[in-house]
């Protein structure tokens, strides 16, 4: 038996798709993680995610090949939220750099076996803690955290999609570690896995 | 660069002057207030590292943007000779055409309908059929030229985004142990959306599944079987094509017309598949 081929469907929207597919979607939950830690708030993540997927697939077309995909979709979501959701979002109360200066300063401690104290210390608090910490960070540090030590970029790709100099990535991170350090050392202390004086209980 | 930086490029391995590294990793052994910021440094990398690098989407939302961006395929165009057909009806040789379809049907009366496969299967013919376009697009599936839209491996959610996708007629989407499904796509032709799922077995052969409810196929505008073949197939009757590369199955099914390809050429796809369509 003989069949005829059927009529073409639309192949080049069926490699758009593909390459789409290929490309983009891998990265949705790099995307979401970061939505999620920026907004705090899962609803707004999904809404921040969903947008820059359907702005992604809209401009995909000046998307250059083999170029890094994950660093172009990271740049769309910034570009969104900081049009779109920070205009709505009312910043909650952030955490003051000079007060964890000051923090950081009493509780730095010269002890050698400080990091087996430490790692007990924060290993039992829960994720939920750690995150409300992160979220508690001004959005500049939050941002540049979040892209080096969840999503593990480079500070020349995270300097490349804020639009900032590497120094600056290397000072924000430095800061935004010991801001969070101390956010979590509060919780610590409130939780009572650390003493008011310092020491493990 | 203060120290504390060099100390925060070191954690991140971000330090490139052989010099400036040497310096800080001699500092962290032997001066402890310094090991001490690189210690907090780490804790925290490493804590949110290990807590968060591996959070997952929620399926939800993978589905929600995949449904969004992946739309059915665009309206095909009407095939050349089938739109040389159209313009024939509507011009000026309509009435001479209508006489020679009467001689025919004359001629054919004292004839009864030959429901043999062999005449079945001679009669399927043109873009529209839906046989001929089953065994193309099955082809092009295993050529990799045609893409699932929607990949999952829940029937319920094959139903559910056929239906979500403006399918407008009742899908099957069997069940069976052999024959897994993968995914799903939808194409369109005259604003009607026609449902096609793909199954895979352990060994990796591909069954695909291309259904349109009886009233699409009996307005015969897009996709169509012969007159005799709906018969056929309404009277609960398989029509089986053995081709080289694969094996091609039609069956009606509740209210729907069915054609199945599969390049499992030695599986008994009764067995294995179709009983467990209903």
């Amino acid at each position: 038996m003989q069949l005829r081929s059927a009529s073409n469907t639309d192949t080049k929207l069926q490699i758009l798709y593909q390459d789409f597919e290929k490309e983009a979607i891998p990265h949705m939950d790099s995307l979401y993680n970061f939505a999620l830690k920026m907004t705090g708030d899962e609803d707004d993540a999904d809404d921040l995610v969903q947008e820059t997927y359907l702005k992604a697939f809209r401009f995909f077309d000046k998307f250059e090949k083999g170029t890094n995909c994950k660093a172009w979709l990271f740049r769309i979501m910034k570009n969104s939220y900081i049009n779109d959701y920070r205009k709505q979002a009312k910043e909650p109360n952030k955490v003051d750099y000079e007060d964890v200066q000051n923090f950081y300063e009493n509780i730095k401690s010269d002890e050698v076996e400080l990091k087996h104290y430490e790692q007990d210390v924060f290993t039992n608090l829960l994720d939920d803690e750690i995150s409300k910490a992160i979220t508690g960070l001004p959005e500049d540090f939050r941002t540049i955290i979040i892209l080096s030590d969840i999503e593990g970029f480079t500070y020349d790709e995270i300097a490349d999609f804020v639009d900032i100099p590497v120094g600056t990535v290397r000072s924000r991170l430095h800061r935004a570690r010991k801001m969070l350090y101390s956010l979590l050392y509060d919780y610590a202390k409130d939780k009572g896995f650390v003493s008011s004086s310092g020491q493990k209980k | 660069m203060e120290i504390l930086e060099e100390i925060t490029s070191y954690v991140d391995n971000e330090l490139r002057d052989n010099y400036v590294f040497n310096r800080i990793k001699k500092l962290i052994e032997e001066n402890s207030s310094v090991r001490a910021e690189y210690l907090r440094q780490s804790l925290v990398k490493n804590l949110l590292h290990q807590r968060f690098s591996n959070s997952k989407a929620p399926e939800y939302l993978v589905n929600n943007i995949r449904n969004q961006i992946f739309k059915p395929l665009p309206a095909r165009k009407i095939s050349e000779p089938f739109q040389f057909i159209q313009n024939f009806f509507k011009a000026k040789y309509a009435f001479a055409l209508l006489v020679l379809v009467l001689f025919f049907i004359l001629v054919s009366l004292p004839f009864a309908p030959d429901l043999s496969p062999e005449s079945l299967i001679h009669q399927q013919k043109g873009d529209n059929n839906m046989l001929i376009q089953a065994h193309s697009n099955f082809h092009k599936i295993v050529e990799g030229e045609l893409k699932v839209q929607f990949a999952d491996k829940n029937p319920k959610s094959i139903s559910n985004f056929f239906e979500l996708n403006g399918v407008s007629y009742s899908t099957i989407i069997p069940e069976c142990p052999s024959w897994e499904v993968i995914g799903a796509i939808i194409s369109e032709s005259d604003g009607e959306k026609l449902a096609h799922t793909l199954f895979r077995n352990e060994k990796n052969e591909i069954l695909y599944l291309y259904q349109a409810n009886e009233n699409i196929i009996k307005r015969k505008l897009f996709v169509n079987i012969s007159d005799d073949l709906i018969q056929y197939l309404s009277e609960g009757n398989l029509l089986k094509i053995n081709e080289t590369d694969c094996q091609i199955l039609m069956m009606k099914c509740k209210n729907n017309f069915i054609a199945i390809a599969s390049n499992s050429l030695t599986n008994n796809l009764e067995n294995s598949f179709l009983a467990y369509m209903n």
